[in-house]
């Protein structure tokens, strides 16, 4: 469905990590502090899937509470 | 450097824009990481960096390693880096950096620009006009491996002999052939996946075969195939988008069990950085 994503401009939040720390910056000596070889999406995936979807359900719940009162249907998957 | 509040402050370095984009249009007042620090525009001749403060205490690199494990904290931050990226991309032509990239004192960023002055330049010219879009396919395996047994008389006809094994063999030379048939089923997906990927990159200034994400993560019944993003021009989004959306009708039609997904307009995320990607990500050297 690639309308909708373009539509919504929504991205998940893995493809927001995939592309932002995507062989994150490293630099050399005291110029910068950058994360160094970060790699999070392909390294700890157990962990935060499991973190995504608990944000997910967090998310939906909120969302739920703040659109009761309204006809507008919710935006989060 | 000092925050508002005090504490021992970072440079918290987003993108870098050419200035005169910035002065034909600047930006109102964004909020930073912090919310109590907005977004200031740093000029350096051509080149204008975006950056805001970030307290030390939650950005000193040691901190910042504890923290990007925290899932709230890296979701919130990461969105924020994002979303202010997607504003300035709209805007200005734009070399977004990577999530933390850090500076303990302007005078370094100043050094950094100046050492990457030439790089930055030449990418700022390059990148004018041009936006990433994120291309995924995800494929149904069975139906592949079916077809792969389907269309070979050579695993059919193994399979036959099979039946006429004594059980111990059988079950040796079944393993052996599954595995066979499997690596043929992923030989396919990789070769309909590379045509699509063909035409893409036909249309396309820069190409980057990236990680497939493994199906725990994606959460679906299909695993991913193909993972890649593009660079584009700008005016040519319509055609590139088009170019998709005609795949997927073509992929449902012929029933070939792929689904396609893209995102985008990304900033150009894996064709800049301080050096130049170009060389690595030119069409035909991905």
């Amino acid at each position: 469905m690639p309308q909708d994503t373009l539509k919504n401009r929504e991205v998940s939040l893995l493809d927001v990590l995939d592309s932002v720390l995507d062989k994150g910056v490293v630099l050399q000596g005291d110029v910068t502090i950058s994360i160094a070889g970060i790699d999070l999406v392909y390294l700890d995936l157990r962990v935060l899937i499991a973190s995504v979807e608990t944000l997910r359900q967090a998310e939906l719940k909120t969302q739920k509470e703040f659109v009761s009162n309204s006809s507008e249907p919710s935006q989060v998957e | 450097m000092q925050t508002n509040s005090g504490a021992p402050a970072l440079l918290y370095l987003y993108a870098l824009i050419p200035t005169n984009e910035y002065e034909e249009a600047p930006m109102e007042p964004m909020e930073g990481m912090e919310p109590d620090n907005n977004i200031s525009f740093i000029k350096h001749g051509s080149i204008t960096a975006v950056v805001t403060h970030v307290p030390e205490e939650e950005f000193s690199q040691e901190k910042l390693q504890k923290n990007v494990e925290k899932m709230e904290w890296l979701q919130a931050k990461a969105f924020h880096h994002h979303e202010t990226m997607n504003q300035l991309h709209d805007r200005y032509t734009t070399i977004p950096l990577k999530f933390g990239t850090i500076f303990e004192q302007e005078a370094n960023l100043a050094e950094m620009i100046e050492k990457y002055h030439e790089s930055v330049t030449a990418q700022l010219s390059y990148l004018k006009g041009k936006e990433e879009w994120n291309v995924k396919t995800y494929a149904d395996q069975q139906l592949f491996t079916e077809a792969v047994v389907q269309n070979s008389e050579e695993i059919q006809a193994k399979e036959a002999e099979l039946e006429a094994m004594p059980a111990g063999r059988r079950f040796f030379e079944k393993k052996k052939m599954d595995q066979f048939i499997e690596a043929q089923a992923d030989e396919q997906i990789e070769k309909h996946c590379q045509s699509f990927h063909d035409e893409l990159t036909a249309w396309s200034e820069g190409t980057e075969i990236k990680k497939n994400w493994e199906k725990r993560v994606t959460d679906r019944e299909k695993e991913m195939a193909w993972n890649a993003v593009y660079l584009i021009h700008s005016k040519d989004r319509e055609a590139f988008i088009q170019l998709i959306e005609q795949r997927q009708e073509k992929e449902e039609a012929e029933e070939t069990g792929m689904d396609l997904e893209c995102t985008g307009p990304w900033p150009a995320f894996h064709f800049s950085g301080l050096t130049d990607r170009r060389e690595q990500n030119a069409p035909g050297h991905s």
